[in-house]
C-alpha cells in the first residue's frame, strides 16, 4: 500500500513516453522522478501526484505544439476543431440539447459508477483482503437449511491441528452493548470477545499499544480512537493517558486498555468500538467444547499458494462426524464478498438484494447513456442535410472518407469532451444530494486509477455509441447525388431513426412504470396493518437491576403522564428471530416439521402492542401464574390444525407443558419479504430483554422525560437511551427507501433527456414545414389543427413505445415484486399514470416549438416566394 | 545569419546554464532560476526553452549522468556554445551602454 504511493502517476508516465517517445521520455521522466521525491517528501502525496500528472501534461502540449512548428501536421485537426466550434455556435439550439443530454446522461453514470464502487470496496482494506475467509456453515434440520457463519469451539482445534494452509485465525465471539466506565464518564458501546489473532490476521489501524501482545492478557481491552477520546479527552494519545487505564464493563470488571485502534471504517463489515480478549471467556464457559453448540464467528487467512476448492472439500463434513440431530457443511466464505454476496437460500447461493439493484441500476444507466446517444445521432443526421452540401464539396475536391470519417468523430469527442467536463462539474455539485439520497458518504479526493477509468470509460462509451453511426453514415454519402441536390434522407434511415426514438421512449415508461411500481410498494409497506399498531411506542433495554424490580418499575412508570401501558418482551415483535425445533403437542405429525417461533413477553404486552385476540384470553394477573401457559398465533393454528387450540396442551423444550390460553391474530414478525410464520408467546417476564411503552398520542415528549426519570431512579448506573419503534421498521427497509429515491431521479433524467431529443426533432420537423404551414394557414387552417398535423408523427410514436413497453414493465415488476411476500398487485392504475405522464409530457415537449409555428404570420415566411 | 534576440526567460535560463557549468539539465535549471528569481518555474517551461535554445545554436546537449534518484534514467546535460556566449555578452553590452545613456543613474552624482 505505501509501496504503491510513493511511486508516481503511471498513466502520466506511459502518456508522456506514448506522446514525446522514448528518448526525450526518459529525460522528462527523469527530471520529473526526482522532483517527484523531493515534493512527496515535503508536501504528501496528493500534492505531489497532482503536480506530476500538471507538470506532464504541460510538458505534453508543450512539446507537441513545439514540435508541430516543424512539421505542420496538425493544421487538419485543428481545422477540424474549428469547424465545430462553428458548426456549435451556429445553431445554438441543437447544441444546447445535445451537450445537456450528454452531460444528463454521463452525471448519472459518474454517480451509479461510484455508488457501484462504493458497494463493491467493501473489506477491502485489509492487506491480507484475498487471502481471509469467513468460516460459513449449511445446517439442514429436516427440510430446512439454514446458512450462517456462527461455528463450534473445537473446529478451532481441528484447524490448527489438521490444517496447514490455515495461517491464522481470528476467533470472535459475539456479546450484546457493553457499558463501558471509568469514573464519571459512562457510555453504550458495541464490541466483541476476540483472540490475539484478531489484529494481525484484519489491518486495522493502530494508533497506540504494543501491536503483539494486545489481547494477551485475559482482562484487556482495546478500544477506538473515538472511544478513547470520549473516556480521556483529545490527549488520549500521550502516554499513560488511555493505554494502560483501566475501564469497568458492565459494572462488574475492570479490563486493562493495551490498546487505541482507528475507528473503524464504514465499509468493513465487521464493526466494532471496542474488542475485549476472548481468553477470560474461553477459561470459564461451559460447554464450549461440544461440537453442538455453534457460539463462535471465525476468520481464517488462508497461506497464498493454498487451494480454496481442496480446504472447501476437506472441510466440508468437519462438524458433521460429531453430531446428530442435524446434518452441517462447513465451507469458507471469501472476506471481500460478505458484503455482497452472504445470500443463501436453502443452501443455494443467491443474489443478495444489493447485488440485484447494483446490476439493475447498471443496466439502467447504460440505457439512459443509449438515450442520450441516440438523441444525439438522430439530430445529427437530421441535420445532415444542412451538411450534406459540405461534404459533397470536399468529397469533390478530393477529401477520402476517412478524412470525413475523422472530421466527424472529432466533431463528437469535441461534444463528448465539453459534456463531460460539464458532467464532472455537475457530479461534484451533486454528490452532497447523492450522498443524503443514498445514505452514503462517497467522497472521490483523489484521482487513482479505478476513477480515472471510470472516467475514461463513461467518456469512451459515449463517444462509441454517439459518434459511430452518424460518421459512417454521412461519410459514405455520395458527393455527385448531393449536389446535384437530389439527396434525400433514405425511408430506411427514417425508418432506423423512428426506431430509435419508440426505444427511447419504451425505455422511458419501463423507468416510469418501475418507479411507481416501487414507489407503490413503499407505500404498501409503510401503511400496512401489521397486526399491531407500531406508532407510539419506544422502547428502551432492560439491565438486570431494572428486570429484578420491573412490577415495581411498571407501577411507577404508569403513574407518569403520557405513558398508557407497559410491558417487556424479549425481542423486538417485529423482529422476532429466536425459534425452536424442540416442540411437541398430541397428534403432531413428523412429516413437515418445521421451526416454530418463540418469544417471552410480559403481562399487558398485547395491550402496548395493540394487538388483537381471535379466540381466548391473554396472559391476566387475576389467573396467576402458578400453571405454564401459552399465547400462539393464527399461523401456530393452523399448523396445528385445529379449529378450537385452547386447552390444548404443548411441550416445549422437552420440558415444559403448556396450555394455550389464547389465539393472536397474525402479526408480521419479521419484514415483509417473509411469510409469517407460526409462533408461541411465552409468559416469561425474568427472560426480557426490552421494555415497551404504550404513549398518549401527541404526549410523546412528556412520557419519554417520565421515562427517563423513572429509569435514573431504578437505574442510576446505566446510561439511559430509548428508541422508536416505527423508526425501527422503518429501517429495516433502508435499502429499498435509497432504491426508491435512486430511481426517481434516474427515471427523472433519462424522460428529460429524451423529451430534450424530441424536442430537437419536432423543432426540426416543424422548421422543415414552415412553408407548408404557411400556406395551410393562408387556407384557412386554425392552431388546434395544425397542432394535431404536427404532434401525430410523434404521437404515433409514443404509442408504439407504450404498446412494447407496458406487457414488458408488468413481467419485470411483477418479478421484483415475487421477492416481496407481501406485496401489492401492478393495476392499470399504475399502467394509465404512466401512459397519460408520458403522453402528457410528450404533447408539452412538442407544443413547446410547434405552437410557435403554427401562430407565425405566414405573410413573413411565403413573401420571398 | 540575422540576429537572434533573446527572451528574459531565455537570458536567464541561458545564464542559469552558464552558472550550472557542466552540470546543468531539467531539474537543475528549474532550481537554479527559482533560486535567483524567486518566482516559481513549471518544469515543461524551463525543458521547452533549453529546447529553443538549442534550435537557435546557443546550447549543445548530450544525453549522461543517470542516478537511482531518477530511476536509472539518463538525463540530458547542456553545456553553451560560443554562439551563446556571444549573444549573452552582446545582451549584456547592449544593456551596459543603455544604463550609461541614462543620466539620472550615473554613477558618483
Amino acid at each position: 500500500m505505501k509501496n504503491q504511493n510513493t511511486n508516481p502517476p503511471r498513466l502520466a508516465s506511459w502518456l508522456l513516453i506514448r506522446f514525446l517517445g522514448e528518448t526525450q521520455g526518459e529525460e522528462f521522466l527523469g527530471d520529473l522522478a526526482e522532483i517527484y521525491q523531493d515534493r512527496y517528501t515535503n508536501h504528501g502525496a496528493l500534492h505531489a501526484k497532482c503536480m506530476y500528472w500538471l507538470d506532464a501534461v504541460h510538458l505534453i502540449l508543450g512539446f507537441t505544439s513545439f514540435r508541430r512548428n516543424r512539421n505542420r501536421r496538425p493544421t487538419l485537426f485543428k481545422h477540424h476543431l474549428l469547424l465545430s466550434w462553428r458548426i456549435l455556435q451556429r445553431d445554438k439550439a441543437f447544441s444546447f440539447i445535445n451537450i445537456s443530454g450528454l452531460t444528463l446522461g454521463m452525471l448519472a453514470a459518474l454517480l451509479i459508477v461510484f455508488w457501484i464502487r462504493d458497494e463493491w470496496s467493501y473489506d477491502r482494506f485489509h492487506e491480507k483482503s484475498d487471502q481471509i475467509y469467513s468460516v460459513f456453515r449449511h445446517s439442514t434440520f429436516t427440510n430446512e437449511v439454514f446458512t450462517g457463519n456462527s461455528v463450534p469451539y473445537p473446529l478451532v482445534e481441528t484447524l490448527e491441528k489438521d490444517y496447514p494452509e490455515v495461517e491464522q485465525m481470528a476467533l470472535i465471539r459475539q456479546r450484546p452493548q457493553a457499558i463501558l466506565q471509568d469514573n464519571e464518564i459512562m457510555g453504550r458501546a458495541s464490541g466483541f470477545l476476540a483472540n490475539s489473532d484478531f489484529f494481525s490476521l484484519f489491518s486495522w489501524q493502530l494508533l497506540a499499544g504494543e501491536a503483539s501482545t494486545l489481547l494477551d492478557d485475559p482482562y484487556s481491552i482495546v478500544i477506538s480512537a473515538s472511544q478513547a477520546e470520549k473516556y480521556y479527552g483529545p490527549n488520549w494519545k500521550n502516554e499513560n493517558a488511555a493505554v494502560g487505564q483501566s475501564i469497568l464493563v458492565d459494572n462488574n470488571q475492570e479490563y486493562l486498555i493495551t490498546g487505541v485502534f482507528e475507528d473503524v471504517p464504514a465499509h468493513s463489515s465487521i464493526q466494532f468500538d471496542f474488542v475485549l480478549s476472548i481468553k477470560a471467556y474461553l477459561s470459564q464457559a461451559q460447554g464450549i467444547n461440544s461440537w453442538d453448540n455453534s457460539n463462535f464467528q471465525l476468520y481464517v487467512q488462508l497461506r497464498e499458494d493454498a487451494d480454496l476448492s481442496r480446504v472447501n472439500e476437506k472441510i466440508k463434513l468437519v462438524q458433521n462426524d460429531h453430531i446428530d440431530g442435524f446434518t452441517s457443511e462447513v465451507f469458507l466464505h471469501p472476506l471481500t464478498d460478505l458484503h455482497l454476496g452472504a445470500s443463501f437460500e436453502q443452501g443455494k447461493k443467491v443474489l443478495s438484494g444489493m447485488s440485484y439493484y447494483i446490476r439493475i441500476f447498471s443496466l439502467v444507466v447504460f440505457f439512459i447513456l443509449l438515450i442520450a446517444g441516440i438523441n444525439f445521432i438522430n439530430l445529427t443526421i437530421t441535420k445532415a442535410l444542412d451538411r450534406a452540401k459540405e461534404i459533397g464539396i470536399r468529397k469533390a475536391i478530393g477529401a477520402g472518407r476517412m478524412s470525413i470519417l475523422h472530421q466527424f468523430i472529432s466533431h463528437s469527442l469535441l461534444l463528448v469532451v465539453i459534456s463531460f467536463v460539464f458532467a464532472i462539474i455537475l457530479f461534484y455539485l451533486a454528490l452532497p444530494l447523492f450522498n443524503t439520497l443514498t445514505g452514503k458518504n462517497i467522497i472521490v479526493d483523489s484521482i487513482d486509477s479505478t476513477t480515472l477509468l471510470a472516467f475514461v470509460g463513461i467518456g469512451g462509451l459515449t463517444v462509441l455509441i454517439a459518434s459511430l453511426y452518424p460518421a459512417i453514415f454521412l461519410s459514405s454519402l455520395q458527393a455527385v447525388q448531393v449536389l446535384k441536390g437530389s439527396f434525400r434522407l433514405s425511408k430506411r434511415g427514417l425508418f432506423a431513426r423512428k426506431s430509435m426514438v419508440v426505444f427511447q421512449f419504451a425505455i422511458s415508461v419501463l423507468l416510469i412504470v418501475g418507479t411507481l411500481t416501487v414507489y407503490k410498494q413503499l407505500h404498501y409497506i409503510q401503511s400496512k396493518n401489521l397486526g399491531l399498531d407500531r406508532e407510539n411506542v419506544i422502547y428502551t433495554f432492560l439491565n438486570p437491576t431494572l428486570r429484578e424490580k420491573l412490577p415495581a418499575l411498571k407501577e411507577e412508570l404508569l403513574r407518569q403522564a403520557g405513558i398508557q401501558s407497559v410491558s417487556s418482551s424479549s425481542q423486538s415483535p417485529l423482529e422476532v428471530t429466536s425459534g425452536t425445533h424442540s416442540y411437541s403437542w398430541p397428534g403432531l405429525a413428523e412429516e413437515g416439521r418445521k421451526e416454530i417461533h418463540t418469544l417471552s413477553i410480559d403481562y399487558d404486552f398485547l395491550e402496548v402492542m395493540d394487538m388483537q385476540l381471535q379466540q381466548g384470553r391473554t396472559f391476566d394477573t387475576a389467573f396467576g401464574a402458578d400453571s405454564i401457559t401459552y399465547l400462539i398465533n393464527e399461523e401456530f393454528q393452523q399448523y396445528m390444525g385445529i379449529e378450537n387450540p385452547i386447552g390444548e396442551k404443548v411441550t416445549l423444550y422437552g420440558r415444559d407443558v403448556g396450555t394455550i390460553i389464547g389465539v393472536v391474530e397474525d402479526f408480521h414478525m419479521s419484514s415483509l419479504y417473509n411469510e409469517i410464520e407460526p409462533l408461541i408467546m411465552l409468559l416469561r417476564p425474568n427472560n426480557t430483554f426490552r421494555l415497551f411503552l404504550r404513549t398518549e398520542a401527541g404526549k410523546t415528549k412528556e412520557a419519554i422525560a417520565g421515562l427517563e426519570a423513572v429509569y435514573k431512579a431504578f437505574s442510576p448506573d446505566v446510561p439511559f437511551t430509548y428508541l422508536f419503534l416505527d423508526e425501527q421498521y422503518q429501517a429495516t427497509y433502508e435499502n429499498e427507501l435509497v432504491v426508491g429515491r435512486l430511481s426517481i431521479a434516474l427515471t427523472a433524467l433519462a424522460v428529460l433527456i429524451a423529451c430534450l431529443g424530441l424536442l430537437g426533432l419536432a423543432t426540426f420537423a416543424a422548421h422543415q414545414r414552415l412553408k407548408e404551414i404557411s400556406i395551410r394557414k393562408t387556407l384557412g387552417a386554425d392552431v388546434g389543427s395544425l397542432l394535431f398535423l404536427l404532434s401525430k408523427d410523434f404521437m404515433v410514436l409514443v404509442l408504439l413505445a407504450l404498446i412494447i413497453a407496458l406487457p414488458l414493465s408488468y413481467l419485470l415488476m411483477g418479478q421484483w415484486l415475487n421477492s416481496f411476500a407481501y406485496h401489492i398487485a401492478i393495476g392499470s392504475g399504475i399502467f394509465l399514470t404512466a401512459a397519460g405522464g408520458l403522453i402528457g409530457i410528450t404533447l408539452l415537449t412538442i407544443s413547446w416549438e410547434t405552437l410557435k409555428v403554427a401562430i407565425v404570420n405566414p405573410a413573413k415566411i411565403l413573401r420571398s416566394e | 545569419m540575422s540576429r537572434k534576440g533573446l527572451g528574459e526567460f531565455e537570458e536567464l535560463v541561458l545564464l542559469a546554464v552558464c552558472i550550472l557549468d557542466g552540470n546543468a539539465y531539467g531539474v537543475s535549471v528549474k532550481e537554479e532560476v527559482e533560486k535567483h528569481s524567486g518566482r516559481s518555474v513549471l518544469l515543461g517551461a524551463v525543458h521547452i526553452t533549453l529546447y529553443r535554445l538549442e534550435d537557435k545554436g546557443f546550447l549543445s546537449s548530450e544525453l549522461g549522468g543517470n542516478s537511482a534518484k531518477r530511476g536509472d534514467r539518463r538525463k540530458r546535460l547542456f553545456t553553451i556554445t560560443t554562439l551563446g556566449r556571444r549573444q549573452l555578452e552582446s545582451s549584456q553590452e547592449i544593456r551596459q551602454s543603455m544604463w550609461k545613456m541614462i543620466s539620472f543613474l550615473k554613477p558618483g552624482l
